[in-house]
């Protein structure tokens, strides 16, 4: 293990070489994000409607479901189960869900609809089948394949029993929201902002790194100037990128313009609008807000520029009944235009631009990732989770409750499974029985794509978050390149395999 | 010269990127010797036998296996060139019989295509017979103990007729009634002119059964000779290359106040009626065969298991045991038998295993403080010398001594008063074990307790100041280290 010592002229280059092998190294680690990146690159180069709003808001919205329920079998697999249930308790949670929130009176549980108890009802549904799959699974030892595998059976039963077969259709518009809502994360000052942090986190935890690496001390950091030259550094490069990405967005056809309109003080009644607008999303803050309000996209990525004002206008009419033009209002940010002054609407839109809406299962499913993250690396309880999963025994004579930890996996991967089913109810707009089948497999698929070692206590829902856009963004781009939908199925197969086989930081383990 | 050798290696270097693994090596066995091939975690030894199995390419040198320069481009080849290996690591399949691990690859056909299994079992059954194994061929390996795997795995390599035995580690799973019978196979061996390579840290075994040797340290050769022309103290100089003075390093004296009290400890099938008192400052040394009931009886103390009956003071307060956690709690700390079935999380980091049994005390509510557990865990790296390129590296990675100080790292920040150590220095280099020693010594000198398993007659008696003698279960003798021997040991384990 002697080091021969080295000629004073190779001193730079070979440090130059640590450099390059660390950067590779870090490569190697981030290979699945490197992996996405240049997928979506290539799909932007080959097909030019992938990289536009509509699509990428498309992705997002079916990635999220796969990525939730996705977040939930990381914590399973890295105790080295695996949880085959989670499509069975979808279609479970979304009908137990949904027969508190439809207003189809033969199929309501109770006389009225109850969006936020039918949610809660929906999520002890999954945790309950996730707390008896834990504790056959912790308490007996029945294998966790076995066990998710009835579990698979009976929730399914369990489902068609609850409603005798039928499914759950007419769901209230507020239940609906976490399906297929869109709620505005807002404008170019926040994604300097969330750029910013983002950026000086990673660069002072990168200098930590590099102190780390070019003193050899264990757990030194960076000094106090080098940070603020990093914070500094990321603050210029987050507002150059910000303002840029606000240019180039429209330019790439990436932006969505809402108009968000609203009933003036001497117009109509209340609810005077609310009727008959079928593909917009109701406005879930409407009640405490006090007047309902309408939220109409004008979607005008595929022309590549925005419409003239008077097609907004024209838009705006079609979609709604306009009882008195004079009475509506557009809200630009506050900014109130009336209808009828459509020449001032054009500099109006300008105030708009860069301005971005997420869909809300995607809002869930970045939320849900960023507490799994949190979870598994910042507390207690992870550690454990990774232990329990690396090393059971060794885990229980270090004083951990092996079984609790075991159980409480299960649990969490049935509340996120039942997330993910009442977000597919609220799009789908009825909850069937039918729903979420085979979804256990591009969940599984996720979580290996990303990293995550069946064998227990390796891998990382940062992994697994990437592993479930790769498979959305390459569903995606199957479907956009219009390759027949027998062959899609094949080739996922196959990319799913050449992807862990590739995958390097499964190589360095081994 | 070279004719009578049966194997002769000479100049052979390895480079891995970044590591001069090997560098000029030479090792020479003649027939009817057994080598002894010596040297700490990181000498090379096992990339030395990786080159003579195929397994690795060599960089430079030359190998003669009986006159004839080979170059081994697969493990198949080597075993054809009549050179078998007892692997370290264990590596038969649970759920095939004895007969058909033994002869797998290689089964008795009929009709070219179809195992002939009674044949099989008939030639696996004389095979083990004659070696003294007492195993049946039909039996599962699922159903065997770990020794008695380890000696299907013997008797597999010795099927092959093959003329130099690698021997590496054989005996760290098993028994010492399983080692005598091993080494009456070996003296069978080397009487028909075979030679072995005998690779393994217990330098008493290589002291009874090898007749020459060979050291190499950080990939280079050291020297070689015969065993009856050195000493124990000769060989571990050579092995570490520094002068040393005494193998064991023991400093610490017992007081009169007992800290740890045990009575009628039993448990159906595994031990029965243990009592014992432990004193401050003391280390209490447990000897016994493999099976005698030592580490069920941690198991059961450290709250892994529950005793059917038995009572344990610490301090002279009563208390109860029912998990690990209730143990820590009363300041208990066990380093068990197995690092890696039952230690370690190999998939983890230094860090996390190091801070594994201890994270409450770095945790503000649920969330772990990482600058606190980042100081608890240099300082623990810092204090045993663990060598790792940082506290971020996975485990699995380190050697098997500094594996061990990981262990003993996670259990030192549990601020413990008693330690439940089951053999700490098995499968660790001599430098390894002088450090382990020095640690349990300055341990019991803060007026602590350990309590000491291990199956080394020397460690046992060079270390502890009373040992506890287990036989079949039960406490057979409890002598104070003035008055024990190997032959008082030895005569009431077995």
């Amino acid at each position: 293990m002697t080091t021969l010592p080295q000629e004073g002229g190779n001193r730079s280059s070979s440090s130059a070489t640590t450099a390059l092998q660390a950067t590779l190294r870090t490569l190697s680690k981030y290979g699945i994000i490197v992996a996405f990146f240049v997928l979506c690159a290539v799909l932007a180069v080959v097909e030019e409607n992938f990289l536009t709003a509509n699509n990428l808001l498309n992705v997002l919205r079916q990635t999220s479901i796969n990525g939730i329920l996705a977040i939930g079998m990381t914590f399973v697999i890295l105790t080295r189960g695996i949880d085959l249930s989670v499509g069975s308790v979808v279609a479970l949670a979304g009908v137990v869900s949904a027969t508190f929130a439809t207003m189809d009176t033969r199929m309501q549980l109770v006389p009225e609809t109850m969006p936020l108890v039918a949610i809660m009802l929906g999520i002890m549904a999954g945790m309950l089948t996730g707390a008896i799959n834990g504790f056959l699974v912790s308490r007996f030892a029945v294998p966790a394949f076995v066990v998710t595998l009835g579990m698979l059976s009976a929730a399914r039963g369990g489902t068609l029993l609850w409603t005798g077969g039928l499914p759950v259709p007419n769901l209230d518009p507020s239940y609906r929201w976490i399906g297929d809502g869109v709620i505005q994360v807002g404008n170019v000052w926040m994604l300097m902002a969330v750029l910013f942090v983002v950026l000086g986190y990673v660069g002072i935890r990168w200098l930590n790194a590099a102190e780390r690496r070019s003193n050899g001390a264990l757990g030194a950091s960076a000094s106090g100037t080098r940070k603020l030259t990093a914070l500094a550094v990321s603050a210029v490069v987050s507002a150059a990128l910000a303002f840029g990405l606000a240019q180039a967005l429209p330019a790439i056809g990436i932006g969505q313009t809402h108009l968000v309109f609203t009933e003036s003080a001497t117009g109509e009644e209340a609810g005077a609008f609310a009727v008959d607008v079928t593909d917009d999303e109701l406005d879930f803050f409407a009640e405490q807000e006090g007047g309902p309000r309408r939220r109409v996209s004008v979607d005008w990525a595929a022309e590549g520029q925005p419409p003239a004002p008077e097609a907004i206008v024209t838009a705006v009419l079609e979609r709604i009944e306009v009882v008195d033009p004079e009475t509506v209002m557009l809200d630009f940010d506050g900014l109130l235009v009336p209808l009828t002054a459509v020449e001032g609407l054009e500099s109006s839109l300008d105030l708009r631009l860069g301005q971005v809406g997420l869909p809300v299962p995607a809002i869930l499913f970045v939320l849900i990732f960023l507490a799994a993250w949190v979870v598994l690396t910042r507390t207690r309880y992870g550690r454990y989770v990774y232990a329990v999963g690396g090393n059971e025994k060794s885990a229980k004579t270090s004083g951990i409750n092996t079984k609790l930890i075991i159980l409480s996996v299960y649990v969490i991967s049935g509340a996120l499974a039942a997330v993910g089913g009442m977000v597919l109810a609220a799009r789908t707009g009825s909850a069937l029985t039918q729903a979420g089948v085979a979804y256990e497999l591009d969940a599984i698929a996720a979580v290996v794509i990303g990293g995550t070692s069946l064998a227990g206590g390796v891998g990382t829902v940062v992994g697994t978050f990437f592993g479930a856009l790769i498979i959305g963004v390459m569903t995606n781009g199957l479907q956009l390149l219009g390759v027949d939908a027998y062959y899609q199925q094949v080739i996922k197969g196959i990319i799913i395999v050449i992807a862990v086989m590739l995958d390097p930081s499964r190589r360095q383990r081994e | 010269m070279a004719e009578d050798l049966l194997l002769d290696v000479a100049g052979v270097s390895k480079r891995f990127p970044g590591v001069q693994a090997l560098k000029d090596v030479h090792f020479r066995l003649r027939p009817g010797s057994v080598h002894a091939l010596c040297g700490g975690n990181g000498a090379g030894k096992s990339t030395f036998l990786n080159i003579l199995m195929g397994i690795y390419p060599r960089d430079d040198g030359t190998i003669v296996v009986k006159g004839q320069e080979v170059r081994f481009a697969t493990p198949r080849q080597a075993m054809d060139a009549g050179i078998s290996i007892i692997q370290q690591e264990l590596s038969s399949v649970l759920d095939l019989t004895v007969a058909e691990n033994i002869y797998l690859g290689r089964e008795p056909r009929q009709l070219g295509v179809f195992v002939s299994f009674p044949e099989m079992n008939r030639r696996a059954g004389a095979l083990l017979e004659r070696l003294n194994f007492e195993i049946d061929p039909s039996l599962k390996m699922r159903e065997l103990s770990l020794a008695e795997r380890q000696l299907v795995e013997i008797a597999k390599a010795l099927s092959q007729d093959a003329d130099i035995i690698v021997m590496d580690e054989p005996t760290s799973a098993i028994g010492e009634a399983e080692v005598e019978r091993l080494f009456d196979t070996i003296r069978l061996l080397t009487s028909q002119g075979k030679g072995v390579v005998y690779v393994s840290h217990r330098l008493s075994e290589i002291f009874q059964i090898a007749d020459s040797y060979t050291v190499f340290r950080d990939g280079q050769f050291v020297g070689d000779g015969l065993i009856s022309e050195i000493d124990r103290k000769g060989l571990i100089q050579m092995i570490l290359g520094v002068d040393m003075k005494d193998e064991f390093i023991k400093t610490n004296t017992p007081d009169d106040a007992v800290v740890l009290k045990i009575r009628d400890f039993s448990r159906r099938g595994q031990f029965q009626d243990i009592s014992l008192d432990l004193r401050s400052g003391e280390i209490l040394g447990i000897y016994g065969l493999m099976g005698s009931g030592r580490s069920e009886f941690f198991s059961c103390l450290f709250g892994i298991d529950q005793p059917d009956s038995g009572t344990v003071e610490i301090s002279g307060k009563p208390v109860k045991i029912r998990k690990p956690s209730d143990a820590m709690d009363h300041g208990l700390a066990l380093v068990t038998e197995d690092r890696k079935e039952t230690g370690l999380v190999l998939t983890g980091s230094v860090r996390d295993n190091i801070s594994m049994a201890s994270l409450p005390s770095v945790c503000n509510f649920a969330f772990v403080n990482q600058r606190k557990e980042q100081s608890n865990v240099g300082r623990m790296v810092d204090f045993f010398r663990v060598r790792t390129p940082s506290t971020e590296q996975i485990v699995r990675n380190l050697s098997g001594g500094n594996q061990q100080k990981v262990v003993l790292g996670r259990w030192l920040l549990t601020e413990p008063e008693i330690l439940l150590l089951d053999e700490p220095t098995r499968g660790i280099d001599v430098g390894s074990k002088r450090e382990m020693y020095g640690f349990m010594s300055d341990f019991a000198k803060q007026g602590h307790g350990v309590i000491m398993i291990s199956s080394e007659v020397p460690e046992v008696l060079g270390m502890s100041d009373r040992i506890l003698v287990f036989r079949n279960g039960r406490m057979v003798g409890l002598i104070d280290r003035a008055e024990a021997t190997q032959e008082t040991l030895v005569h009431l384990a077995a």
